[in-house]
This record gives structure tokens, sequence and C-alpha cells, in this order.
């Protein structure tokens, strides 16, 4: 289970929230500039609450005596741009967050997720020879590699669409269902939030402002929309 | 015509660009990722060798590390030769001398780099100094390269500097450009001549070289 209770300041707006996320699929959905990438950095470490606390697992990673570096969060980040090392081939990409000394007991794991997201044919590639999708899945693979006890996605169909998006969302559905971690997945798409997400968290220039079931934020909206016509 | 100058200029050289690489690589990181205050004051502080006249810059060194200042003393009463005109010396101001053209090139491959690669990198469980190695250093190798090169093409080359520091101490402090200058003075054209095309094929191989080399890793990196 994570915990998310943190404020920080910003130049336009003050973020002040509080929100969880079990061992489901948390969609973090709101409009572009309300503060959901800056959670999932919050979470991930790479940016500082002004205070507050974020646990997981039963593990403080921030409060006020406690802040724990990225590499000590266990926790797994797809970036928007998939953020692959250009120099690196697929294998090694995937292998990367893998310590050295583990690589060789690690090659079955490591098998596993190459089959699990049809990666074979790729191997030898670098990023820059790979489609959209194609990216999107190593980053995916890449990020579980190390066995994170959550996984954190930005944004993850703002760069496909059609089929593929489709395919993406099965597999990150499968993905939580089969390792059975937490998984809060940013989006600014009603729709996605919709067809993807167990538990959606709704942020308004940096407030939580419905925090529940996917369905009841539907619902939600609609009494708003009557309130407003 | 004497090969010791040309000898001396390559010592010179190597001895800059290996001081150059451990200092201006993470200077051109600190400079490409820091959001201190005052960060355009500190790059154009880096970059002033770059405009100012190299008799300039090397009156300010004289100055600076000449036997009456307080450097020039120190450096004295621990080692028992004077700090200027001597090959240390002239270590020490071609490093500040090619310092901006080994920091430029760094500083851009850096900034092109992004923070997000690190970014990656550090939720992947890498520390802060095994992601400089891992990442940040082979995703700038380019320009790590090219601003080492630079330096010491450009240090192979330096002529004002190297005057004023170092005048011209055969085995010591007359590097070639040096030498070149006093051929012609004493109107040796032949040598003048062998030394000044010597210094020419070296500087247009090891540009080439650095462009060949540059053009291949972005192949390599693109797959």
């Amino acid at each position: 289970m994570l915990m998310v209770n943190v404020k920080k300041k910003f130049s336009d707006f003050e973020m002040n929230t509080t929100w969880r996320a079990g061992r489901e699929i948390t969609v973090l959905f709101g409009p572009s500039g309300s503060g959901k990438t800056t959670l999932l950095r919050m979470i991930a470490g790479l940016e500082q609450p002004d205070e507050g606390c974020i646990s997981a697992a039963n593990r403080v990673l921030f409060d006020k005596k406690n802040n724990l570096k990225p590499e000590e969060r266990h926790v797994g980040f797809v970036f928007q741009d998939y953020a692959l090392f250009p120099w690196l081939t697929v294998r090694k990409n995937i292998q990367f967050g893998i310590p050295r000394g583990q690589r060789r007991s690690s090659m079955v794991w490591v098998d596993t997720l190459i089959t699990t997201f049809g990666l074979g044919p790729l191997l030898d590639k670098r990023p820059a020879r790979l489609s959209g999708g194609e990216a999107q899945r190593v980053a995916l693979a890449r990020a579980l590699a190390p066995h994170p006890e959550l996984l954190l996605m930005d944004e993850p169909f703002s760069a496909v669409d059609g089929t593929l998006r489709i395919q993406l969302r099965n597999f990150i559905r499968d993905i939580q269902k089969k390792w059975n971690i937490p998984v809060i997945l940013v989006t600014h798409d009603l729709t996605e939030a919709h067809l993807i997400g167990d538990h959606l968290v709704r942020l308004d220039a940096g407030r939580v402002s419905y925090e529940g079931p996917i369905d009841g934020l539907v619902q939600n909206i609609s009494t708003e929309l009557m309130a407003a016509y | 015509m004497s090969w010791q100058p040309l000898w001396l200029s390559f010592e010179l050289a190597a001895t800059t660009m290996f001081f150059l690489l451990l200092i201006a690589t993470p200077l051109a990181w600190f400079l490409a990722f820091t959001r201190i205050r005052g960060r355009g004051v500190l790059e154009a502080v880096f970059a002033l060798p770059l405009v100012l006249p190299p008799t300039v810059l090397g009156y300010f060194l004289l100055v600076a590390i000449g036997s009456r200042s307080p450097i020039g003393q120190w450096y004295q009463a621990i080692f028992g030769s004077t700090f200027a005109f001597s090959f240390v010396g002239l270590v020490f101001a071609s490093i500040l001398y090619s310092l901006p053209f080994a920091v430029q090139p760094m500083q851009n491959a850096f900034e092109s780099l992004g923070r997000e690669l690190s970014e990656a990198s550090r939720t992947l469980g890498l520390n802060a100094w095994q992601n400089f190695f891992r990442i940040l250093l082979p995703g700038a190798r380019v320009g790590v390269v090219t601003g080492a090169v630079l330096s010491f093409a450009h240090t192979l080359g330096e002529f004002g500097v190297v005057l004023m520091i170092g005048g011209s101490i055969p085995g010591k402090t007359k590097v070639a450009s040096i030498a070149i200058y006093e051929y012609v003075e004493n109107l040796e054209y032949h040598a003048a001549n062998a030394m000044a095309l010597v210094l020419l094929a070296i500087s247009f191989t090891v540009l080439s070289v650095v462009y060949y080399y540059n053009r291949r890793l972005s192949r390599m990196v693109l797959g």
C-alpha cells in the first residue's frame, strides 16, 4: 500500500494532497498543470515535497526525518518519453537496473520479461530504431527488471494510438495482475482513466477533488455538469 | 632544426589535456546542471580566455604567479625554483588558457543529454557516482573527447601566454611556436617552414580524427 500526504508550494499554486494506492491500478487524473507528474516524481524521490509523508509497503520513503534517495526507494518509473539509454541495446537497457553481480542469476527473470513483452526480435537493436510502442514496452520491462515494490507510469498512452493503445492497456492490466504490485498511472484522458483504472485520484490545482472507484468519478462529473447547466 | 621544442609542445599539450580532463569534466557537468544564481557570471569567467588577448591573460598570470607574488614566493619556498618561467608554470597557464575549449563542448554534451536519463538511472538503483560514470560520461563522451582533443590542439599552438609566462628557455619553456618565431627572427626560414608544416600536419590530423570519431560514434548511437 502506498500512502501519500504531501505539501509543496509552487509559484502559481500550492499542492496539498492526501491519498492512497493499493495493489491495483490507481489513476492520477487531472488537467495539465494540476500536479500529477510532480506527485509521481515526489514518490520516486526525483523531487522533494516541502512537508508531509510518503510511505510504501510499510517503508517510509519521505517524512520529516527521512528522505530516501531515488535508488533506495525500489520504485519503477516509466517516463513519458521512455528515457531509454540510446547507446545501449534493448537487452542492456532491460538489464541495466539489475546489479552486475546478480545478472547471471537473473537471466531467467530477464528472459521472462523479454517473453512477456515480446521483445525477443528487438534485443540487439538500439532505441533509435524502435517504434513508439516497442520503446514503451522496453521501458516497462526495464522498470520491472529490478523487482520494484511499485510501478509509476507518466502518461504511458501519450505517444501511442489505435490498436497499440489497446494492446498496451491490456499489457499493463496483465502485469499488475501477474506481479500484484501497486501501479500508479498518470493521465489527463478520462476515457483512458475509465478503461484502465481500478482506483482514481482526481487532482485539481494540486488538491484531490475526488478519490475512489473509477465509476464514482463519472457520476461525480455528471453531477458537476448538471449543476453547471 | 631542433626537435626539442616540438617534443616540449607535445609534453605540454598532453599534460594540459590530462589535467583538463580531470578539471573540466566535473566543471562542465556542474555548469550544465546547476540551478544556482549567478551561473551566467560563472560561465563568463570560465569563457574569458576565449576573448582575452593571450598576452593580457599571460600578463595577469605573470603578476599572479611571478616571483614577487605570494603564490610565486610560496612555490619558491617549497620547491626551490620559480613558478613562472618553468614547465609547471606553463602547464598551469595552459590549463587556464585552454579551459573554455575543454569545458564548452563537454557542457553542451551534458546539457543535450538532459536530466531524464540520469533520473531513469537513479530510479533503476544507481547512486550519483555510478550515474556519472555509467550514464553521464558515456552519454556525453563525444563532447568529452572533443573537449580533450581541442584543448590538446589549442595548447599545441599557443604563443602569447607561453611567451609571457615561460619566455624561451630551451628544454624547459621553449615550445614549437616560440621556436618558429625565433627561427623567423633569425631569418632561418627553412627551419621555420619545417616546424610550421609539422605543426600544421599534427593539428590537421588531430582534428580529422576527432571529426571522424564523432561521426562514427553518432552513427553507433543511432544503431
